[in-house]
Formats: structure tokens, C-alpha cells, sequence
């Protein structure tokens, strides 16, 4: 093993520095750039400075009525010097001619003001503009935000700074209702999205589109969360429809930074993160104990133990004895009495992460540029091997006037995501980690494995996978302005390429069962292998749009809008497998001679759409648009590949009227919208019958024969899904916007779902083939909160602010082909999540009881072999015939289950609070769910939450050990001690309502205090940030404590809290 | 300025200058249904899917040959009375079905025949035929009836999707349609035993005709005709095979070995007794078979009394064997016995000691097809399995001929007597056998009546102990209409009373059977009391028969006793949600 090692290590030596390192030294050597940079502009500064003193500039700070405006911040544009009005809104400052002055204040809108020549500036405040004139980015242009009139919400850059997250998905959650994100605790985590709830039953997932080219989740994983000005979620069909049918379930729009500022901005950042393991089971370790336990468990079946070893072990117990011990009765075999915690053999309690990342922009004369670099390590939790993504992130933007009406601009990302895992990992490998027993060692007393020590840490080290994406994304645009910029003309041309390698290979580990050499077995695969494989995808995208913005008569605003779009992408993926390597420590199918297999696959899919926008708004009160796209998929047949998307909304700023222009709203604006999208929902060549081939199991010859089997069957015609979505919802504003409020509610209907159809007789043979057969319903709502104001403490400003935001859906389906209602299959009417289970009617005491109660037969575990005793679980008999059972599974004869709960989650919420006083900043974070229930029948649940109920070949938890039933504990929380009885599908892996969860959480998701260093500290360095974050700190749930609400029918890898701290300076 | 604007344009006309097929998407790396079917390779690389479909067959699972039953075993669950039509599982495997339906349909799609060689476009058609044809025999068996389709169906074939039950003759008739064209139109010849000869579908028409015609023949409630055309049509594929003169009974010359050293062999290619062989391998491309895991069950006292004497006799005459101790038991039977048990003296492969055996499971031990390669496991050995075998051919064709009447000593010479031959049995002599049937075998199989009686006897025990752990039982005790003797409940070896037992032979106890933990009183004596494996009554997995002595049961068989409905029993349940999606469907006798 030391040889892989080495190996391992002289490789990523040889030709591979890490990438941090690489990501610190860019930016050392950016830095030098720019320190010179700024050297040359103080030297020019200085040189006009003759005549351009520093002087004391003073004025008043005033609102549109004249009144003057105390507590207003005045700061040096790109330093932390400034000052405050004073009661009469007068101040004064010391400043350079070249300076520029930022005034702010809450609820009204900034101002950026330079000197230049004036020693007295006296400035209006505006009423802020935040909620009603903030732009929004939608889609194939920008909107006033008072001016949508579908369901949309944005977030801000805010969101993604200083959290120590390292994807856009994480930052994400739990900061927009109904916008639901799901990620693991790996490293490598590509979070899911999912907007206002179950879209298709064949899935469905919202488009991302970046800087508007589309992309996928994992590009948003991917990318450098820093870049990001601005994430637009688009959730009804209105607002979305103009992305036509890849937007049927909503749309993430993510709007990169530009050079925004005539200054050159410099921002560096930096943090380090350090990672310890969410909620793990206690094992109850002591041997003297396990032992017995395991014996009782394994009954009748095994009789796992003899009273010698129990005395042994009694013995070891109390530090009397060896805990590793040659056999009495096989003198070469070993014998293990150990206390061994497995996780903590093989997982790291705390793991160490950072991230840099740095950025340049400026506003030029005739353009702007926007360069930013990002480096990141994650690392995993595995003791041995490794387990770290490296994540390097380059982004480059620049625009340039080629002429006063026509504008060039690039928009360039290129990156690199490394992901080095050992073989073993998943969560095959985690349920093994959890549910080794704890009598076992990892070592013989002689240093060699044993059999489970090879397959926990001798597997981590024995095999590798490293995957490395490889990719870049560059567009080109044109963007033409002519009739005094009414009209603009938009061509782009997007190029996106990803190549992705991945080298693996895995080798036998050695161990021995007893001292004697012959004792010797091997764990891992037969022989070693090594593989690689490559795989290239390409993505083609380029739009043509015009867009013709103009006002009639003062009062009729019209925006039309039309282009065209396609889109074609294209994967080539091959790979080769080779055996027998001549040296396990030289890991490549060149050094290797056993049987060798090579793979090649090759797909490619295309989209074309054109679209229209008509926008008309009368006296910025009521706004009416429509929408239409019609696209056309290479996934369908011919005839069957054009669908049209209409969408119309319209919406009324009831607050503009004069009939309310006293009242207390700042806002009030009622929206309503409707839909109608299809949605594509089928494979690359969906229409295509493919003959199955592949190696036969049979072996003729000692070598594997290929085979061909017969293609499945296709319906004869299939289409798009339609989705048509209504939503009505409300905006509010009060107290000077200082509270604002939304509600939207929204209806939607997936029709024509791609799924199977009608269920056939099973003579038929195969899979009957997906239909357009099935519809489904999901409603929902979502409400949001925001309150911000500040006032003074010590005379200095305390600002602070809370936004809540609670979402909610259902989902039902409206037609299945299910005649029977049978319960194994969708039927109408089911609400999706549902939950079929037992009534528990707590344990049987007594033998008459099980004598004379209902007949558990058909539920029971193994009841002829180990009959019914007291301590088991009992159900009630809910139809009253007398035997528990399923009865023939439909609606109508469920037997003795019925409805106990659903597995959606609903009432998902964020909190985000904040506060900032003297140049401390605090931020909280909530996110929870609060309706959700859980039934621990899922494979990991065996090893986390029933543990040796499931098998007596495993660990013992200390609530197994200390909280199961007995005469003296007869309400325990587990029955009594019999394995098995929580596998098969039977007893206690019923679902049913005993163990039933309730997975509603509320979690502490990040938590961060920053203190921005007092000017006179930083002089002519910049503006220094320090902060501290944790991320992920508690929760509070009625869960069994072991499982994570996160992590429930996980991947296995286990969910992770994290500590932060780091540091960002502005030049 | 002007240039600009020729820019845009030559840009948006590159953009929108969309080639005409834009959406056509063809795939490149797959097989599409109208490409295949060229040659006669594509024939053999569509029919090789077919090996996939033998299976060596293993284990008499809760049969009356084993003590200790897996609890998920089927037969098991359907005599503890719990099988039922909601947690029936079964009527599955269509799927192979379409598979030789499809090959059938389409194999001369693009005209092959034309071209192709038709003796072997033939061939693999037999073989798809073949194919089918065991399939149904596997359906046949578990249901009595079921809808014979012979056509890939398609989602609009309502008339067959819903089709009823064919009727058995009408089925069968169509099996043996198959059956009869395979061995007319496969190879005579192959180049290795693990590809499909004409001989192996005369070993099927020689197995299943024997079923067939012993199921009619013993079923009379199922009112059906026929039985001796089945049975004729079993001994005449037979009695082809044997006339061929390819195969013979292997032997390595020594009969206290060579049985079992035919069932462990690395490869049966060369081997004439090997009709068909299936391949295993430890090396990759990695395939093993686990057909002995020897703690999953025990050989039952049922079957050990049926090994004969080396005399010929049987051991069920010789006074007290109901009371002889474990070594005792084993000493001058039949060597097939200590071949397929592992005998007293027995050491695992790899382990100094000698093998103890388990009271726990009864205390027989399975040794056939276990391998004494030290690299294999049990439950992933290497070695091939016979699919087919001539002492089997040689046995149906003695059973069939007994049964149709027409057996002679003649036919005994050259099949029983030969198979009995490499273990140096002596030869079964049909007068001896007629005149004076064996009372015990005639109490174990009752329906067997007529001239015949005690010869048909024989050669069920010596079907019995040449095919044992071969997975036959249980289809042969259905098709005898044996099942009430399934029901009884199955003992393992003779326990005297508490205390040691020796079980290697030395003389010197090794394991011990104890009341209690507490209750030592029995080897407190003994000097190796300390070392002895210990096996407790209070543990609540075995009793004895007597209480303190006997032999050992199982407590299973008491707590919840075996039972045998007829004919219910002898058909399986079709679950209860697919005689809901067709109702036509019906169940089963009694289901």
C-alpha cells in the first residue's frame, strides 16, 4: 500500500500543485500587479496635486421637501473615511478634489457625488428607490422591479459574500420562498434545485441561465459564488415563458459583476474553514457488553458466542486480558474482543478548507472590465486517502464602444474542478463504516489488516477515482442602439466546452484471519485495474433579439420585444478498463495485461425557439404583457416536435392612484398571470427502439460472450408536457418601505405527464413504454416579510434589518392510468409524499395477547422460526378481520393501513437577520421546514437508526443497548432484541406510526460577526473586513437524534458544520 | 460606420443561417431495431443471450433430503401454510420470453435466409425454440396451466394481453413442438461442452417427458391422457443419446472417490459424462456459484437411510438403525454416502481440524460440489456445474420404461447398474426387486403400485442418492404426487442421550448436546469437557424426538408444523395483483 502512496505523491509533486497554492500565488503575483498599479496612480495624483489640496469640504444633507436629514453617512468612495450629518443635516469632511463623496441613508436612494473643484456640496435624498426602481435582470433584458407583472424574486450579491459555502446552491437556500435546494456534505456537492414544489413526475427542474446563456446545475456548483451580482428567480409561467419550454418549471437568471465604479475597485478575500461531523449514532463499545447482546439478537439462527467468550471478554473488559487472541478452538485463527469506534478509525472529526478569491473592475471612458480569480479546496472527511475537490475559477469581462451606438463585449469563464475521492467511498462504504461491529480490530497484533480493517481503511487506500472537469465558456455579443436608443439589437454567440477525465483504479488489500501465513484473503476486487475515461460535451448557443422601448404621449410606455434562439449540445464519452496490473503501485491500463474493455458513447440533442414580447404600461400604473414563444426539440418526431408558449399578465399600482396617494402604503400592486409551457421530457433519442447488447453473464471459453436482447417499446406518438400556471399575488409597502410584504399564490397543472402508461398484463414483457398519459396538480403559496430601519446608539447608527420568507406546496395527481387504484402505482387523487402505513398499537406484553389477538402472520418477521413473543410490535387491526395484512393493496382494500403522514416537505422558511453598529456586522441565518414526516426504512436508516435490529452483524448503538424492551422497561423505544426484524419489509421496517418522524427542523445555517477596521488602523491600505462564520451550527428538531433532517434518505455522506474565519480588503 | 453594420448582419446570418436539419439528432453508439440481423453472426451474438437462461440445478431446498430450511424459501413457506396470493411472488420472467419471441419474429427481417447457410440459420432458430420451449416448462411446472404466446406483443395486442390460460395439453403439446424441431435442426456437434448440441435437447425431451408422463400418469384428479406418449417420447430421446455413443458415466477409477470428484471438476470439457456444462470462473470476467453453503441447511435422516448397504441391501434392514450413533451410520454404505455428506474424518479445505458438525442444523453436512480449492469460498466457488448429465439421461430412461412397463433387466444393466458401477455398487436385479419391494420405500412413495412396484422403488432411491443436492427433488416428489410426505417434519442424527459425541470418528467426544448451559451433569466427567462445542436444547433452535434423547428436530416444524393441501400444493399461487390487471386469469387448482 505505501507504494500507491508514494506514487500517489510523487505524481501531484511531479506535475500538480495544489490548488491553493496556485490560486495564492496568482493572486500574490495580481497583487504585486496592482500595488504597482496604484504606485503609478498616486505618482500621477501627485503630480496634478499641486493645485487639488486636501480641504475640508462641508454642505447640507436635505430631503425633496427641504427638510434636513440627520445621521446620514458620507464616505470616501473606495476608503471607510467618512462622517455623519449632524441634527441639521449639516456635515463636514476632509478630502481631495479627486475624491468622491457617497452619501446614504435608510429609505432613501444613494448619491455619488465628486468634488472636484467645490469646497461646499449641499444634497438631495430621494426616497429610496431600493424596492420600487431596483432593475431586475429577466429574461432577455432588465425590468424596473416595480414595473414586473409576473412572480419574480432577486436576490443580491450580499448573499453570497463571506458565507463559508463554496456553491451557489448553498448560499441559496432558504433565502427565497419556494425556491427549495438540496445538497450533500460532500465536497463535491452539486446542489438540486427545485421552484414551488413537484413539478413532473418524470422530474423537472428549473433552468439556469448565466449571464444569459443556459446552463446546468453543476455550472452553477461550479462557479466562483463572488462573481455574482445578482440571482433573479423566475417563477411563474408569465415571467419565465419567455425561455419557453425549458423554463416550464422556473428560471434562475445569475447575473455576473461588471465594471461598474470610474475607480478602480480591488477586492481580495480569503477564508479558512475548518469541518466537523454533524450528528453521528453513540456506539456502545464495551465488549463485555456487545457481546452478549449481539448473541441474543442473533437467535435462533446463530449462536454467535460461547459462554467462554463471554468470560473472555468479561476479562478484556476489565483490562485483564488481550483484546486480539489466538483462538482456543483453531489455533490459526484470530479472535477479536476489541472497542473499536469504526467511524472514528476512518473518518476525520475535523477537516480543513480554504478559499481566495480576488477581483479587479472599473468603468472606463469607452468600456468596462471585470477580472476575477477564485481558488478553492474542500476537503472530505476520510482519514485515509483522498478526499478533496480543488476548484480554480478565472472570469473575464470586458465591453468596449466600437462606436457610439454599437457595443462589443466578451464574457469569458474558464475553470478547472478536481475531484479526488478513494474508490471505496459512497454510501455502500459508509453503511459498512457504520455497521462493523465493535468487537473487530482494524490490525492483527503483527501490523497486518484484518478482514475488516482491509475493507475499511486498507479498501480507502487501495483505490482512487480522479475526476477532472476542464472547461470554458466564452460569448461574444454585439449590442446595437439606433433611433436615440429605442431600439437595440442584441447578437450573441455562446461556446461552451467541457472536457471532463477521470482516472481510477483499485487494487486487492491483503488481510489475514490468524498468525499463520496461510490465513490470508483478500478484500477489493480479484486483481487490480486501472481506467480512464474522457468525456467531451459541447454546448452551442446563439440568440438575435431586438428590443423597442418607447413612451407615446407622456403616459403610454410600449416595450416589444423579438429574436430567436438555438441551441444544440453534444457529449462523446470514451473509456477503457484494463485488469491485471503488472504493479499495483503503477495504476494505468499501459501497465497492465489482464482482460481489457473499452466503452464508447456518443449523444446530441438541439432546441430552436422564437420568441415575441409585447409590454405596454399606462401612466405607470398598470402594466399588461404578453408572451409567446414557439420551440421545437430533436427529441421528438418530426411531426410532433413544434409547441407554442403563450403566457399574459397584467398588473395595478394601486398605490399610484390618487385615491390612496395618502394612504399608509408606500406600495400596494396586485399581479396576476397566466401560462402555458411545454415541457421537454424525454430522452436524447427518445423516439429511437435500441437493441440492448453487452456481455452475456455466461462464460464460454473462460471469457464473457456478447449478447444482443430485444429494444424495449416506444409509444407511437408522445409529446410534450404542458404546464399552464396561474398566480395572483400582491406587493406591499409601508412606514417609508421600511416594511415591505409579497404573497403570491399560485396553481399549476403538469398535463399530459410523460410516464407510463396504462399497466399492463406482465405477459407483455417489457416496460410498458411513457405516454403523454398523466396529469398532476400542485398549488401553493409563498409570503414574504421584510423589515429594516436604524436609529442611533453612542451616536452611532445601529442598522438592522429582518426579512422572513415561508413558502408552501401540494401536489396531486389529477389522472394516472390506474383503474384498480391500486396502491403500489400512482392513482388519482393521491397527494404526492403520501405515507401508507400500520397503526402501531405498542408492544404485546404478554403471550395471550399474541394468542388471542389478530393474526400478525403476514407482517410478523420470520414467525415460524422465531414465533411472536412478548416485546414485539403490534398493529391494530383497523378493518377488523381479524389478521393484519395489506388486503389486496388498492384504495379500497388498503387491509389494516391507511394514510400516517407525507414525506413532503412543507412550510419551508428562511430568517435572515442583520445588524450593524460601529463597524461590527452581525448576520443570522435561519432555514427550517415545518411540516415534513419520515419513516427510518431506508437502507442507511439500518445502520443509523435500528443498527443491530437489522443484522447481528453490527454495531451496537447505546440506545439499542440501553432502550429496548424488557419485562422491567416494557414501553422501551425499541422492541426486543431480535435482528432482522428491521429488514424484509416486515415488523418494524413498516412503515408505520410507533416509529414514525417528525422531520420538521429549524437550523442555525450561518451565523457571522465582521468588524470593518476603523479607517485611522488602515490607512492607504483599504478598507479591512475580519470576520467569523459558522455555518450549519444547530438545528432543532424532534428527530431521532441521530439522523440529520438534511440527510435523510442521504447518500450517506454524513452532513458537516462548519467554523470560519477570513478577511477581505477593498483597495 | 457601415462596416459595423455589415457586421451585425454577416453575424446574425451566421447565427440564424441554420442548417435545415438542425433538429435531426440520429444516434451513433447504439443498435437500432431495423440494423441488426445481417449475418449468422448477428444470430449467435442475439442467441448467446440464451446461455444466460441454464441454470445447474442445486439444492433441495426444504425438501425432504434437508433438516433446516431457509425461511425465505418458497417450498418452505408454502408447506408452513403461509404462502398466500398477496405475498406470492412469481409469474415473472416474460421478459426472457420477448426476448426468443423477438429473435423468432425478426430473425429474417432483412432477408437472411437467402444468403445464409439455412442448416445454420436452423440452429440458432432451434436454439431460440429450445429456449422457449424450457421456459414454458418452468411455468408449466409452477402453474399446471398458462397462456402460451409466441409473438413479441406490443401495447395494442389487447387479444393476447389479456389472454387466459392455455390448456396444459395444449401448452405441452407446443413445448414438445420446440423440443422435437431443436433436436431435429441444433448441431450435432459443438466445440466446446458449454454450447448447445442436439443432444442437449434430446437430454430435456428425455427430462421433461419423464415429468410430463409421471404427472399425468400420478395425477389422475387432473383428468389428463397421455402419459405413456410422454413417457415414450422420454425414452426414445434416451435412449438416442445412448445409442449415440458419445457419452458414458465418468470415473476416475476409484469408487471411494470418483463421485464426488466429478462434481468439482474445473472443466467438464472432454468429459463424457457432461452433456451440457455451465462455466464458472474466479478470474475475471469473475462468474462463481454458491450451491453449497453448508450452514444454510442439513442433510436429512430421511436421506440417509435411504444409501444402501455396500451390499446392496438396505440400511433400513439392518437391525436397530434407528439407534446407531453418528460414525456408526456412515460405516459400509452405499460411497456415494461419505461423498456427499461430510463424513466422520472430514476436514474443511484450508483447516487442520477435522469438520464438527452442527446439531443446530441437524448434523449432516452437504459435501457434494463443495471444492477443496483453497481460493474459493463457498458461497463463490469456481468449479462448473453439469446442466445436463448422462447418469441422469440413464436414470429418467430406467424410471420411464419402469413406469410405461417395458423395463428389463436388460435396461437396468445398461443404465442403473451402470451408473451404480463407478461407485462399485452391486447391480439392482429387477426380480429381486419386484418380488419383494422394500417396505420402507414402498411406505415413502405410496401411490406406486403394479408388476413393476419394487423395481419403480429402486429406481427412485437410486435417483434419490445419485442425484442428491441436484435440485430434483422437490419436481420429482410433485410430479410422483409425493407432497404429503414433504409436509412430515425433518430429523437429523441420532442423539443417545446428554452429553459428548464423537462425530470424527477418533473415538473421543467433540461436541456436545446439552440441555442447558446449567445442566453440565453429562461431561462433567470428560477431560475435554472445556473444548467441547456445545449445543443447548434451551437454546430454542433444536429438540430431541424423546425429550432427552433421539433425534434431532427442528423447533420450527414444531412451533409452526408443515402441511400439505393437494392439489393445491402442488401448483403455485399467480399473485393476487395480476389476476387483478387480467382477470382472466385464473388461479390455479384450489388457489
Amino acid at each position: 500500500m505505501k507504494n500507491i502512496k508514494n506514487f500517489r505523491f510523487r505524481k501531484s509533486s511531479l506535475y500538480k500543485i495544489g490548488y491553493t497554492t496556485k490560486a495564492t500565488l496568482l493572486l500574490l503575483c495580481l497583487s504585486l500587479f496592482i500595488i504597482q498599479a496604484r504606485a503609478s496612480v498616486t505618482v500621477n495624483s501627485i503630480e496634478v496635486s499641486e493645485n487639488v489640496q486636501q480641504r475640508n469640504v462641508t454642505g447640507i444633507v436635505t430631503d425633496k421637501n427641504g427638510t434636513p436629514l440627520p445621521g446620514v453617512t458620507i464616505i470616501i468612495e473606495g476608503t471607510s473615511r467618512g462622517t455623519d450629518t449632524d441634527f441639521d443635516g449639516k456635515y463636514s469632511i476632509s478630502a481631495n478634489s479627486g475624491d468622491v463623496l457617497v452619501f446614504s441613508y435608510i429609505g432613501m436612494t444613494s448619491q455619488t457625488l465628486k468634488i472636484e473643484n467645490k469646497l461646499e456640496l449641499n444634497v438631495i435624498l430621494l426616497e429610496d428607490s431600493n424596492v420600487l426602481d431596483e432593475v431586475v435582470v429577466v429574461g432577455y433584458g432588465t425590468k424596473k422591479k416595480i414595473n414586473l407583472s409576473g412572480a419574480v424574486a432577486v436576490v443580491g450579491e450580499d448573499v453570497f459574500e463571506d458565507r463559508p459555502v463554496t456553491t451557489v446552491g448553498q448560499a441559496l437556500q432558504g433565502t427565497i420562498a419556494n425556491l427549495n435546494v438540496v445538497s450533500s456534505g460532500s465536497p463535491n456537492t452539486v446542489p438540486d434545485f427545485n421552484i414551488r414544489g413537484v413539478t413532473s413526475l418524470a422530474g423537472g427542474e428549473p433552468l439556469v441561465v448565466i449571464d444569459g446563456v443556459t446552463a446546468t446545475q453543476s455550472d452553477l456548483a461550479r462557479m466562483n459564488p463572488n462573481d455574482i451580482a445578482s440571482v433573479t428567480i423566475l417563477k411563474d409561467a408569465a415571467a419565465a415563458s419567455i425561455y419557453g419550454s425549458r423554463a416550464s418549471f422556473g428560471v434562475l437568471l445569475v447575473t455576473t459583476k461588471s465594471g461598474k465604479s470610474d475607480k478602480m475597485n480591488i477586492n481580495v478575500a480569503v477564508n479558512t474553514r475548518i469541518q466537523t461531523l454533524g450528528r453521528f449514532p453513540e456506539l456502545e463499545l464495551d465488549v463485555a457488553k456487545v457481546l452478549p447482546f449481539l448473541h441474543d439478537m442473533a437467535k435462533p439462527w446463530y449462536n454467535l458466542f460461547t459462554q467462554e467468550q463471554f468470560d473472555y471478554a468479561e476479562q478484556v473488559s476489565l483490562g485483564n486480558a488481550e483484546p486480539t487472541r489466538i483462538s482456543p478452538t483453531d489455533p490459526n485463527k484470530y479472535e477479536y474482543f476489541h472497542s473499536t469506534n469504526w467511524r472514528e478509525t476512518v473518518l476525520n472529526d475535523v477537516s480543513y478548507s480554504t478559499s481566495a478569491n480576488m477581483n479587479i473592475s472599473q468603468k472606463l471612458d469607452k468600456g468596462s472590465y471585470y477580472i476575477s480569480v477564485e481558488g478553492v479546496k474542500n476537503s472530505g472527511i476520510y482519514k485515509y486517502n483522498n478526499d478533496v475537490q480543488k476548484r480554480f475559477n478565472i472570469r473575464l469581462k470586458s465591453d468596449y464602444d466600437l462606436t457610439s451606438w454599437l457595443n462589443f463585449s466578451n464574457n469569458t469563464w474558464i475553470y478547472n474542478n478536481e475531484y479526488d475521492e478513494s474508490n471505496a467511498t459512497g454510501s455502500a462504504f459508509m453503511r459498512q463504516v457504520m455497521g462493523n461491529r465493535s468487537y473487530l480490530a482494524p490490525y492483527n497484533p503483527d501490523g497486518t489488516y484484518t478482514e475488516y480493517g482491509a475493507y475499511s481503511i486498507g479498501r480507502l487506500l487501495g483505490g482512487n477515482y480522479n475526476t477532472n472537469e476542464n472547461g470554458y465558456q466564452t460569448s461574444f455579443a454585439l449590442k446595437a442602439k439606433f433611433f436615440e436608443d429605442r431600439l437595440t439589437v442584441v447578437g450573441d454567440g455562446s461556446f461552451k466546452r467541457l472536457l471532463t477525465d477521470r482516472e481510477a483504479y483499485d487494487t486487492p488489500v491483503q488481510y489475514s484471519s490468524g498468525p499463520n501465513p496461510q490465513n490470508i484473503g483478500y478484500e477489493g476486487p480479484s486483481e487490480a485495474w486501472a481506467s480512464f475515461a474522457n468525456w467531451r460535451e459541447e454546448w452551442n448557443n446563439y440568440n438575435v433579439y431586438a428590443t423597442f422601448n418607447d413612451l407615446y404621449n407622456e403616459k403610454h410606455n410600449v416595450t416589444v420585444l423579438a429574436g430567436y434562439n438555438q441551441e444544440e449540445h453534444t457529449y462523446n464519452r470514451t473509456g477503457g478498463q484494463r485488469s491485471g496490473l503488472i504493479s499495483a503501485g503503477l495504476p494505468s491500463v499501459e501497465l497492465a495485461t489482464g482482460n481489457q474493455e473499452v466503452s464508447h458513447s456518443y449523444s446530441s440533442w438541439a432546441v430552436q425557439g422564437m420568441f415575441a414580447r409585447l409590454n405596454y404600461i399606462y401612466d405607470d400604473k398598470y402594466i399588461v404583457e404578453v408572451n409567446g414563444r414557439y420551440d421545437g426539440s430533436s427529441r421528438y418526431y418530426k411531426e410532433d416536435r413544434w409547441v407554442f408558449n403563450p403566457s399574459a399578465s397584467a398588473s395595478w399600482i394601486a398605490s399610484k392612484e390618487n385615491f390612496l396617494e395618502d394612504s399608509f402604503f408606500d406600495l400596494l400592486k396586485f399581479r396576476v398571470s397566466y401560462g402555458s409551457l411545454g415541457n421537454q421530457n424525454a430522452g436524447s433519442y427518445a423516439t429511437y427502439p435500441f437493441l440492448g447488447t453487452g456481455n452475456a453473464s455466461s462464460l464460454i471459453g473462460g471469457e464473457n460472450i456478447v449478447e444482443a436482447s430485444s429494444p424495449g417499446l416506444i409509444a407511437p406518438s408522445f409529446s410534450w408536457e404542458t404546464i399552464k400556471t396561474k398566480n395572483i399575488g400582491v406587493d406591499l409597502a409601508f412606514l417609508n418601505n421600511r416594511l415591505t410584504s409579497s404573497f403570491d399564490y399560485y396553481h399549476r397543472l403538469t398535463l399530459d405527464m410523460f410516464a407510463p402508461g396504462l399497466e399492463l398484463p406482465v405477459v407483455l414483457g417489457t416496460a410498458v413504454p411513457d405516454e403523454n398519459a398523466t396529469d398532476l396538480r400542485t398549488e401553493g403559496w409563498e409570503f414574504n416579510v421584510s423589515w429594516r430601519d436604524e436609529f442611533d446608539i453612542s451616536n452611532k447608527p445601529f442598522k438592522y434589518s429582518a426579512t422572513f420568507n415561508l413558502g408552501d406546496s401540494r401536489a396531486f395527481i389529477t389522472k394516472f392510468p390506474n383503474p384498480t387504484n391500486s396502491l403500489s402505482r400512482y392513482r388519482v387523487g393521491e397527494e404526492i409524499g403520501e405515507i401508507w402505513g400500520f397503526v402501531s398499537d405498542g408492544y404485546y406484553q404478554t403471550q395471550e395477547e399474541i394468542d388471542f389477538g389478530p393474526d400478525h402472520t403476514d407482517v410478523a418477521s420470520y414467525p415460524s422460526t422465531r414465533p411472536q413473543a412478548p416485546g414485539d410490535i403490534r398493529f391494530k387491526d383497523l378493518n377488523g378481520d381479524g389478521v393484519i395484512s395489506y388486503g389486496d393493496n388498492t384504495l379500497d382494500n388498503p387491509g389494516d393501513r391507511k394514510i400516517i403522514g407525507n414525506s413532503r416537505a412543507r412550510y419551508n422558511f428562511g430568517l435572515d437577520l442583520n445588524a450593524q453598529w460601529n463597524g461590527f456586522d452581525l448576520k443570522a441565518f435561519f432555514q427550517g421546514v415545518g411540516k415534513k414526516d419520515y419513516y427510518p426504512g431506508g437502507w442507511q436508516d439500518r445502520y443509523y437508526f435500528w443498527s443491530a435490529f437489522a443484522f447481528p452483524w453490527s454495531s451496537v448503538t447505546k440506545e439499542n443497548y440501553n432502550n429496548h424492551w424488557t419485562p422491567e422497561n416494557r414501553n422501551a423505544f425499541y422492541p426486543r432484541p431480535k435482528s432482522y426484524v428491521a429488514e424484509g419489509g416486515k415488523e418494524v421496517s413498516l412503515s408505520q406510526t410507533r416509529w414514525l418522524q417528525d422531520a420538521s427542523y429549524v437550523r442555525l445555517k450561518n451565523v457571522t460577526l465582521g468588524y470593518t477596521l476603523p479607517e485611522n488602523a488602515t490607512k492607504n491600505i483599504g478598507t479591512i473586513r475580519v470576520f467569523a462564520s459558522g455555518e450549519n451550527l444547530f438545528e432543532i428538531s424532534k428527530l431521532f437524534k441521530y439522523l440529520d433532517p438534511e440527510n435523510l434518505n442521504g447518500n450517506g455522506y454524513p452532513f458537516r458544520r462548519t467554523y470560519s474565519i477570513g478577511a477581505s480588503i477593498k483597495f | 460606420m457601415k462596416k459595423y453594420i455589415l457586421l451585425i448582419i454577416i453575424f446574425a446570418v451566421t447565427l440564424v443561417g441554420c442548417e435545415k436539419d438542425f433538429l435531426d439528432r440520429v444516434p451513433e453508439t447504439d443498435i437500432t431495431a431495423d440494423g441488426f440481423f445481417n449475418s449468422t453472426a448477428d444470430l449467435e451474438i442475439y442467441t448467446n443471450g440464451f446461455y444466460d437462461y441454464f441454470g445447474a440445478g442445486s439444492r433441495d431446498n426444504s425438501t425432504d433430503d434437508q433438516t433446516r430450511h431457509s425461511e425465505g424459501d418458497g417450498l418452505n413457506t408454502l408447506l408452513k401454510g403461509n404462502l398466500t396470493v398477496s405475498n406470492t411472488g412469481g409469474w415473472s420472467g416474460w421478459g426472457t420470453l420477448r426476448d426468443i419471441n423477438y429473435f423468432l419474429a425478426n430473425y429474417d427481417n432483412n432477408g437472411l435466409s437467402e444468403s445464409a447457410d439455412p442448416a445454420v440459420v436452423n440452429h440458432y432458430v432451434a436454439f431460440a425454440r429450445f429456449s422457449r420451449a424450457r421456459w414454458y416448462i418452468g411455468k408449466i411446472k409452477d402453474y399446471g396451466m398458462v397462456p402460451w404466446i409466441d409473438v413479441p406483443l406490443n401495447v395494442d395486442d389487447d387479444e393476447l394481453l389479456t389472454k387466459g390460460h392455455d390448456t396444459r395439453d395444449f401448452v405441452v403439446g407446443k413445448i414438445m413442438e420446440d423440443l422435437e424441431f431443436a433436436a431435429a435442426n441444433l448441431s450435432e456437434t459443438a466445440a466446446t461442452r458449454s454450447r448447445i448440441t442436439k443432444w442437449v435437447a434430446l437430454a430435456e425431451i428425455s427430462r421433461f417427458g419423464l415429468y410430463e408422463g409421471t404427472f399425468r400418469k400420478y395425477h389422475e384428479y387432473a383428468g389428463l391422457s397421455d402419459a405413456d406418449l410422454y413417457l415414450s417420447k422420454s425414452t426414445n430421446a434416451s435412449q438416442q443419446i445412448i445409442d449415440s455413443g458419445n457419452y458414458g458415466v465418468w470415473t476416475n477409477g476409484d469408487p471411494e472417490t470418483a463421485y464426488n470428484e466429478f462434481f468439482i471438476q474445473g472443466s467438464y470439457n472432454g468429459n463424457e459424462e457432461v452433456i451440457l456444462q455451465i462455466e464458472y470462473s474466479y478470474a475475471e470476467p469473475r462468474r462463481t456459484h454458491g450451491v453449497v453453503v453448508y450452514w444454510y441447511w442439513g442433510l436429512s435422516k430421511n436421506l440417509t437411510d435411504s444409501y444402501l448397504m455396500t451390499d446392496g441391501t438396505p440400511f433400513t434392514s439392518q437391525p436397530n438403525y434407528d439407534t446407531k450413533g453418528y460414525v456408526e451410520v456412515f460405516e459400509d454404505r452405499d460411497p456415494r454416502m461419505s461423498q456427499t455428506y461430510m463424513s466422520p474424518g472430514y476436514k474443511y479445505p484450508n483447516e487442520e481440524n477435522d469438520y464438527l458438525v452442527r446439531a443446530t442444523y441437524g448434523g449432516y453436512t452437504q459435501q457434494k460440489f463443495l471444492h477443496n480449492d483453497e481460493d474459493e469460498s463457498q458461497w463463490s466457488a469456481e468449479t462448473d456445474m453439469a446442466a445436463y448429465r448422462y447418469a441422469e439421461v440413464l436414470l429418467n430412461y430406467a424410471e420411464a420404461k419402469a413406469e410405461l412397463g417395458t423395463i428389463t433387466q436388460g435396461d437396468l444393466n445398461s443404465s442403473i447398474n451402470a451408473v451404480r458401477a463407478r461407485v462399485n455398487m452391486p447391480g439392482l436385479d429387477m426380480a429381486t426387486a419386484n418380488s419383494n419391494p422394500d417396505a420402507v420405500q414402498a411406505e415413502q412413495y405410496p401411490n406406486v403400485t403394479g408388476d413393476n412396484k419394487g423395481v419403480i422403488l429402486e429406481i427412485r432411491r437410486e435417483r434419490r442418492v445419485e442425484l442428491a443436492c441436484e435440485g430434483f427433488r422437490r419436481g420429482d416428489m410433485f410430479r410422483w404426487k409425493n407432497g404429503l410426505t414433504l409436509a412430515e417434519p425433518q430429523l437429523g442424527m441420532y442423539v443417545p442421550a446428554f452429553g459428548g459425541i464423537d462425530v470424527t470418528g477418533d473415538g473421543v467426544p467433540d461436541i456436545a448436546i446439552l440441555n442447558s448451559p446449567s445442566e453440565t451433569g453429562p461431561i462433567d466427567a470428560l477431560p475435554n469437557k472445556d473444548t467441547l462445542v456445545k449445543y443447548y436444547v434451551s437454546d430454542g433452535t433444536f429438540y430431541l424426538t424423546d425429550g432427552d434423547s433421539g433425534f434431532i428436530g427442528m423447533t420450527g416444524d414444531v412451533n409452526q408444523p408443515k402441511s400439505f393441501e393437494e392439489p393445491k400444493y402442488y401448483y403455485n399461487p399467480i399473485p393476487l395483483h395480476h389476476t387483478i390487471i387480467n382477470p382472466n386469469l385464473t388461479q390455479p387448482a384450489g388457489w
